[in-house]
């Protein structure tokens, strides 16, 4: 008690635990370094590709360079749930009420467990104890008790790295975090990595230089998603408390006639409820910060877990989770022997909505999120290698300037930079169509005779028909020789050729290529 | 009141839904289909220009924000595409491989305009496919560079076909210069327009070096303020110094 005894604040006490690069420890141990992705950036990476300069957020191409043999994965959350789940069991037979926050992370209220075993150290010491027995000692493990759960979160998160467990004094977040920087608010999830950088471009790097400024002052030019960053700096609560009593909250349960033996029908009824209580919510103006998933089985068997979302659930988010929560539920061995007849999901915490503000020009459009979507299908249906999107390599000819790439292996959101200029290059317009594979075509003379380059890069006669695919067409204007010669310290990519360019009778022209004596169709204005 | 929706910039609350039905064509396209690009329609180009014409075509729509699927055209240079004006980073390509009508319906979920190759818009392929554009609003582009392909046979594949004539390639001689710039007449046929109507033009259209990078920025811009042309140079002076 001597922690938070005497101290009257309406912030209550949170803890914290957090796994660090939990996604990493989903995955079975391999040799060599392991980075896990989503959606092209790094989730987390093993001690071995820290070690080499891998970074949390860093795009797949550029932890590969910093990392290159690293083994890829990506994000598996149902295997990551799963993983944890023994933790929070062993977590919940001590003190019950365990939030999820997300697969690795989890809190819970410090009041009633204080009390019970006398004291947050206590407390610490024991959820401490109970983890290591599950995960081994070796594993390292941040437990950090503060004021509301951002700044639990936020001392978890240093407990991880120090290895020391972290307790912030009642009342005193800001004096406890002023030299952390405010990357760890968008870490936690209560600040977007847009406006930490914003808040860094401004010179304000620290939460203390965040909880030195005036909160009127925050508001006025950050809005509300700054002033629940102040909010966190300076310790106050980050959500005011809501007036509607718990009861007043919806709940949706779907009983089922039939028992459901596989998780995917459950998942399904689950987005309908999920829509219904989102959509209810937002009548009113709310969004669900925490609510309770429940799934009962014919022989009454239950699982039931809390989650908790700081940003709020979206009907996705709450599809996902009780996802995750069914599927490590079934996959537990002896755990369920019968089918499921309940879903429940119940709203615990609502707060009011911020909403999103969509910005006025710029960002993504209704458009580019339609597309982006079709993307992720095609790919499914095509394969990776089925939907390309077109980039600048750089090089002198056609087929080296720009090429398709898998769609996978490239950001959603890149932007395509503009070649540089490359001298020896046939400049502008380019050839419409490039052949996919080498075209072998002929060149002749008007003796009938094939057309050479001398090695002083002159036409040893006129070009006056070119046979492509077997016909012939006559040739009413050419251009050229230019001849090229690349990277010939280089046994194996070295190339000497000359380029021609032809207009043919019927209006096209296209762009020759004379390698090795023999003729090839390099591109055509199609 | 009045005078004020005169000006190039400003828009009624009519024209927007005018607009929602047609994608934006260049000036020079604009002469030949005065009914804009058509949502729901299939446009066939045809001759050894199709490609150019083709890109030509979707210039505008793209740069102002609309998505573009090249489908099973492996063969177009990101390059070509680049120098008509295209903001590559909203094209996409796609190989239907085994089953074409389940990847092209997912196509048509998400592109506006969607570029695909004569072959793959044949029989009852082709027929599936034109109910689908028409209820999804798809601009369905097909170049069909196969010689000898009459203007009658062209109408019955599409709603308006485009074919190029007249070609004539600037700066090339016999053994001197080099290909500088291709001029063509384009002409489109279609049902609602028995009479071929012809625009003259340059394919990929001219661009002057210093008013080309000045273009760059004002494309980006022009994806802000969708739909808004502005030709004059002194404009574009002004607007990018509000960029």
């Amino acid at each position: 008690m001597a922690a938070s005894g005497g101290v009257t604040s309406s912030v209550p006490r949170v803890l914290t635990l957090w796994c660090p690069e939990w996604p990493v420890r989903a995955v079975a141990p391999i040799d060599g370094p392991l980075i896990v992705f989503d959606q092209h950036r790094v989730v987390a990476a093993c001690a071995i590709a820290r070690e080499a300069g891998v970074r949390t957020g860093d795009r797949k191409r550029v932890a590969l360079r910093t990392c290159p043999n690293a083994t890829v994965v990506p994000r598996d959350y149902v295997a990551e749930v799963q993983s944890f789940e023994r933790v929070v069991s062993a977590v919940a037979d001590i003190i019950p009420l365990v939030e999820l926050l997300e697969p690795g992370s989890l809190c819970l209220d410090m009041r009633g467990p204080t009390r019970y075993f006398g004291g947050e150290h206590f407390v610490v010491d024991h959820v401490r104890s109970v983890v290591a027995t599950q995960l081994g000692e070796e594993i390292p493990i941040g437990i950090g008790v503060a004021d509301g759960r951002a700044a639990s979160a936020i001392a978890a998160r240093r407990s991880g790295f120090t290895g020391h467990q972290v307790i912030v004094e009642p009342g005193r977040t800001a004096a406890a975090f002023t030299t952390m920087s405010l990357r760890w608010f968008h870490a936690i999830g209560e600040m977007s990595i847009d406006l930490v950088e914003l808040f860094e471009r401004l010179g304000i790097n620290t939460v203390s230089d965040l909880a030195a400024l005036d909160e009127r002052d925050v508001l006025g030019r950050f809005g509300l998603p700054g002033v629940r960053a102040y909010r966190v700096a300076t310790g106050a609560d980050e959500r005011p408390l809501s007036s509607i009593t718990p009861s007043q909250l919806p709940e949706r349960e779907r009983r089922f006639d039939e028992p459901l033996l596989t998780v995917t029908p459950v998942v399904f009824t689950a987005r309908e409820l999920a829509s219904e209580l989102v959509h209810e919510l937002s009548i009113e103006g709310l969004v669900c910060t925490r609510m309770t998933v429940t799934a009962e089985t014919e022989h009454s068997e239950r699982s039931e877990r809390h989650w908790y979302r700081s940003e709020g659930f979206t009907a996705a988010a709450i599809v996902d989770r009780v996802r995750w929560q069914l599927d490590s539920w079934v996959n537990e061995p002896s755990s369920v022997s019968a089918g499921v007849i309940v879903i429940r999901i119940s709203i615990t915490s609502v707060r009011p909505d911020d909403g999103v503000q969509h910005g006025f020009w710029g960002g993504a459009s209704e458009a580019d999120g339609r597309a982006s979507r079709a993307v992720a299908r095609l790919v499914t249906l095509c394969g990776p290698e089925g939907v390309r999107v077109p980039l600048p390599i750089g090089g002198r000819l056609p087929e080296d300037r720009y090429g398709w790439f898998p769609a996978t292996v490239v950001d959603g959101d890149h932007h395509v930079d503009v070649l540089a200029p490359w001298p020896g290059s046939v400049v502008r317009p380019a050839p419409v169509i490039v052949p996919t594979s080498e075209v072998r075509i002929e060149v002749v003379n008007d003796r009938g005779e094939s057309v050479g380059v001398s090695g002083r890069g002159e036409m040893t006669s006129d070009p006056v028909c070119v046979v492509i695919g077997g016909r012939s067409h006559r040739v009413v204007a050419w251009a050229g020789p230019w001849p090229l010669i690349e990277r010939w310290w280089d046994e194996r990519r070295r190339r000497r050729l000359a380029r021609l360019q032809v207009v043919l009778e019927d209006g096209s022209a296209h762009l020759l290529a004379v390698e090795h004596q023999r003729w090839h169709l390099m591109g055509t204005h199609g | 009141m009045s005078l004020a929706l005169e000006s190039p910039h400003l828009q009624s609350a009519a024209s927007l839904t005018q607009a929602d039905s047609a994608l934006p064509l260049s000036e020079a396209y604009a002469e030949i289909l005065p009914h804009g690009l058509l949502r729901g329609q299939v446009v066939v180009c045809h001759g050894v220009a199709a490609y150019s014409i083709a890109l030509g075509l979707v210039e505008r729509a793209v740069t102002v924000g609309s998505w573009l699927a090249v489908v099973d055209l492996e063969q177009v240079s990101p390059e070509a595409i680049a120098e008509f004006g295209i903001p590559l980073h909203r094209v996409i390509g796609v190989t239907t491989g085994d089953d074409p009508a389940n990847v092209l319906s997912a196509v048509f979920d998400g592109f506006d305009v969607v570029l695909i190759p004569a072959h793959r818009y044949r029989g009852a392929l082709a027929r599936r496919i034109s109910q689908r554009i028409r209820a999804k609003g798809v601009t369905l582009i097909v170049i069909d560079d196969a010689d000898e392909v009459g203007v009658r046979d062209a109408v019955s594949l599409g709603d308006v076909a485009l074919i190029g004539s007249d070609m004539h390639w600037e700066g090339i001689g016999w053994g001197v210069g080099r290909l500088l710039a291709r001029h063509l007449t384009v002409s489109a046929t279609g049902r609602r327009s028995p009479r071929p109507l012809r625009s003259e033009m340059q394919l990929p259209a001219a661009v002057d070096v210093r008013v080309g990078q000045i273009n760059d920025v004002a494309s980006d811009v022009d994806d802000d303020i969708a739909g808004a042309t502005v030709d004059d140079d002194e404009e574009y002076r002004w607007r990018l110094r509000v960029v």
